[in-house]
């Protein structure tokens, strides 16, 4: 594990999806994909730094439910 | 102004008692039993321990008077205004002794008061020292302290000792005006809940936290589209209502947040100089209707940025508070009476007990208060039948600018918090207040049996109307219909279930028995966001429901909190980027924990930490490291140890991937950024904002011109001709005859002839002598 140290990201937005398909459709809509900057995986992308309070309001327009957790 | 604090008593005492005067430390010792002759360190040391001691405590007590023990009940009250000489001018209110109310310029105590400060028990401080007198000039700071062992000790306000005003009954109005203590909580819910969703109050650029006019405005508006102070009145059965055509409350909104900001509901956030709400609406409806509207009324009387009328001036603004305390005590005094009262004989009684020694205007003269030192100065002169002429023409002159002044005060004060808070029944003839009597609810609130004391609230009080007495959920109190309506019953709801509701559901209407809700996705939605949670949701709908829940209510709402769960935003989120899927689950196999995310990633838990030191950490908090570089052709290299999360995409979106550090800028590549709705300001923020050195200026260019900024050059065909001699080509370039065939210079030897123009330039060459060559000729 000391040969193979990790970086830390920290203050770090995410958004988490319950599948695939829901986040790959926010990655195809204009409009949510510029506040997505780097897919995790299949469910978790990392959101823009800033950009949290915008990809809020713009998910609730589309009629989304988010659930806001704060770490 | 100056109040009374106790909260610094038992830090300063000590330090305080040093520094006082021999002969008052001798008068206190005495007070408190001390042994004769014994030296200053010796008392000092023996006051500090018996203002400690509760026994000598109670001694202290059984020597005060009634007056002493009225006035320290008042500066424990949570009800009034605790600075000292309101607390004077609250007794006199009260009919007690009234206190000569002392010169503001020459003397801060009252002189009823004194005795407390020569036991030991108030005492004055300047800039955190006993000042040894009671004299202090205007221009000094000063504080007063109290000893909270002695107000925790001290009896509530014996109502025995207070004296009733003496009312004439006023004749039955033709209609009243009431609010039900449901409708006032409604209200306070109302405002805490549009507060909430209107997040934060920013505040204007004075530097003194005053709410910006803007953020003013949205609140009012929001509040107003509520209907929150449009609330029904109650209807007695045999009189018709109607709603006053004036306004019941000049400033609801300042009352409000002002009273808020006193009670510590809304906390100045000083790295954001903004005002945030610090409790939810559910935690502050846990109290019961009475302790609600005496919270709320704690928070008015030390208010002091809003007035009950205009003020004629701002030196009036320092008397607001005292007023407002003499009329919430005028009104406690009402008590039990359950005759209306005209305002003018309510406002006459309290110019009875305080017209002479208090006015709103600070300017007012006050002779009585010093009547032999008024007399002495014009006795020579005057005569006494002079004198108690002059003294007659004061007070009808008095008494003619309370009516001018505190009356209207008095009138607006019962109107907006005093009706707006259900305390009082107004009486109305036409549009006008014509009389006022306490509602039930009114007692409950300014009873005295039960008065507060500092940071505990009693829960006993007098029954009345809808003054509920426990704060449990009530079975029967609403109907949930099929279509998401709910129809509460005003009558037995309680204040939690009011905060419940309101927590959960859209207000749609209130009438006046019943409050109309209704259950929408996105009221849900944000009540869980708040801390709600479905089990809650459905067990409180059903306890007070009238029936069983409607069963597509009850699958609606699982719907809409399953549907949340689809989709979450974290914040302030940390995690973990291994280099490869075998690096992080060795780290897991070693006791990492984390939720992994893929195969690289790993979340670590909100108090978690990593085992090993991270490589490197990227604070996406911060500005994000300048870790690029761009050459003349394009290329853009990557520096891995600035690598984040969101530098690959961001050149992904402009340029093309080469390998694993490096991209290139391509005019197709930014073309189609552009295409795809992008911006060179966004490529200045995301790529531009990393570089670690200036882009070359012609890639600058090629990139506004990729991205469809317009440069336009020109080319033109011209001939060099070059002289071997520089003073040959001086003499022609700066010549009139050649210079309108020139486009100029490029070197002292070398000048640039227009290609259209060049058989003419030759011909005037040979004029010269000179025979043109080709270059290179000999």
């Amino acid at each position: 594990m000391a040969h193979n140290p990790p970086i830390l990201h920290t203050n770090l937005t995410l958004i988490e999806t319950a599948d695939k398909t829901l986040l790959d459709m926010f990655f195809q809509d204009a409009s949510t994909r510029p506040f997505l900057v780097a897919r995790l995986s299949d469910t978790v992308a990392a959101v823009q730094p800033d950009k949290f309070e915008m990809l809020l309001n713009r998910l609730k327009k589309l009629g989304h439910t988010p659930k806001v957790l704060a770490e | 102004m100056n109040t009374i604090r106790s909260q610094l008593f038992d830090t300063q005492i000590t330090r305080i008692l040093e520094h006082t005067t021999k002969e008052r430390l001798a008068t206190i010792s005495a007070a408190w039993s001390a042994k004769p002759n014994l030296g200053q360190e010796e008392l000092v040391a023996f006051l500090s321990e018996a203002m400690h001691s509760p026994e000598r405590i109670q001694r202290i007590l059984d020597t005060c008077t009634q007056f002493e023990r009225t006035a320290l009940a008042l500066i424990k009250s949570d009800h009034f205004y605790d600075e000292i000489t309101t607390i004077a001018l609250l007794a006199a209110v009260a009919g007690l002794p009234a206190p000569k109310v002392a010169d503001t310029y020459d003397n801060y105590i009252p002189e009823p008061l004194v005795p407390l400060f020569e036991k030991g028990v108030l005492f004055v401080v300047v800039g955190g020292y006993y000042v040894g007198s009671t004299r202090v000039s205007f221009s000094t700071p000063i504080e007063f302290l109290a000893n909270p062992r002695v107000l925790t000790a001290a009896q509530a306000v014996d109502t025995q000792a207070l004296r009733p005003f003496d009312l004439r009954a006023a004749p039955v109005p033709e209609t009243t005006l009431s609010r039900r203590p449901q409708v006032v909580a409604l209200g306070h819910s109302a405002f805490l809940r549009t507060l909430s969703a209107t997040g934060e109050l920013k505040v204007n650029r004075t530097g003194q936290r005053n709410i910006a006019a803007a953020a003013m405005k949205g609140l009012t508006k929001a509040l107003d589209k509520q209907g929150w102070f449009t609330a029904p009145t109650v209807q007695p059965p045999s009189r018709s209502v109607v709603e006053p055509a004036i306004q019941p409350v000049p400033f609801p909104v300042e009352i409000y947040l002002n009273a808020a900001m006193s009670i510590g509901l809304l906390q100045f956030d000083e790295a954001k100089s903004v005002y945030k709400v610090t409790a939810l609406i559910e935690d502050f409806m846990q109290q019961d209707f009475v302790q609600l509207a005496r919270l709320w009324l704690t928070g008015l009387a030390r208010t002091p940025n809003w007035h009950e009328d205009r003020p004629s001036s701002y030196s009036f603004y320092g008397y607001t508070l005292p007023m407002r305390s003499v009329l919430i005590m005028a009104l406690a005094l009402l008590g039990q009476n359950r005759d209306f009262t005209t305002v003018k004989h309510l406002s006459d009684a309290i110019f009875t007990r305080i017209g002479e020694s208090f006015s709103l205007d600070p300017h007012e003269i006050r002779p009585t208060a010093d009547i032999p030192r008024w007399e002495n100065t014009r006795r020579q002169q005057r005569s006494a039948e002079e004198l108690l002429a002059l003294l007659k023409t004061w007070r009808i002159k008095l008494a003619q600018n309370w009516q001018k002044l505190e009356l209207p005060f008095i009138e607006r004060g019962l109107l907006s918090w005093g009706y707006g808070w259900g305390l009082v029944e107004l009486g109305m003839t036409g549009d006008a207040l014509s009389s006022i009597r306490l509602t039930d609810f009114g007692q409950a609130v300014l009873g005295f049996g039960d008065i507060t004391d500092h940071g505990q609230r009693v829960a006993t009080h007098a029954p009345g109307n809808g003054a509920v007495q426990v704060n449990k959920p009530q079975p029967g109190v609403w109907v949930v219909q099929p279509n998401f309506d709910v129809l509460v019953y005003l009558e037995r709801v309680t204040p939690q279930q009011l905060g419940f509701i309101e927590r959960y559901g859209e207000r749609t209407q209130v009438d006046q028995h019943t409050a109309h809700y209704r259950l929408t996705r996105q009221s849900v939605y944000e009540a869980l966001e708040r801390g709600g949670a479905l089990d809650a949701l459905v067990s409180g709908l059903s306890v007070g429901s009238v029936s069983p829940l409607p069963q597509n209510v009850l699958r609606e709402l699982q719907g809409w909190a399953a549907l949340r769960e689809q989709l979450t935003l974290r914040t302030l989120a940390r995690v973990a980027e291994f280099p490869n899927a075998e690096a992080r689950d060795a780290a897991s196999v070693h006791g990492q924990r984390g939720q992994p995310i893929g195969d690289r990633f790993l979340r670590l838990e909100p108090k978690g930490s990593l085992q090993s030191p991270a490589i490197g950490v990227v604070d996406y908090s911060r500005p994000l490291p300048d870790c690029l570089t761009m050459s003349e052709d394009g290329l853009v290299t990557l520096d891995p140890a600035g690598r984040d999360l969101i530098i690959e995409s961001q050149l992904n979106a402009w340029a093309e991937h080469v390998d694993r550090d490096h991209w290139r800028l391509t005019q197709a590549n930014v073309a189609g950024a552009i295409q795809k709705g992008a911006t060179l300001a966004q490529f200045s923020d995301t790529i531009k904002s990393r570089l670690k050195s200036k882009m070359p200026n012609l890639l600058h260019l090629a990139i506004n011109n990729w991205a469809g900024v317009e440069h336009r050059l020109e080319v033109e065909r011209v001939i060099a001709v070059r002289s071997q001699n520089v003073e040959v080509m001086q003499a022609i370039s700066r010549s009139t005859m050649f210079k309108k065939l020139l486009r100029g210079t490029i070197a002292p030897n070398i000048a640039l002839v227009n290609a259209a123009q060049i058989n003419e330039f030759e011909a005037a060459l040979r004029w010269l002598g000179i025979e043109p060559k080709s270059f290179g000729a000999k």
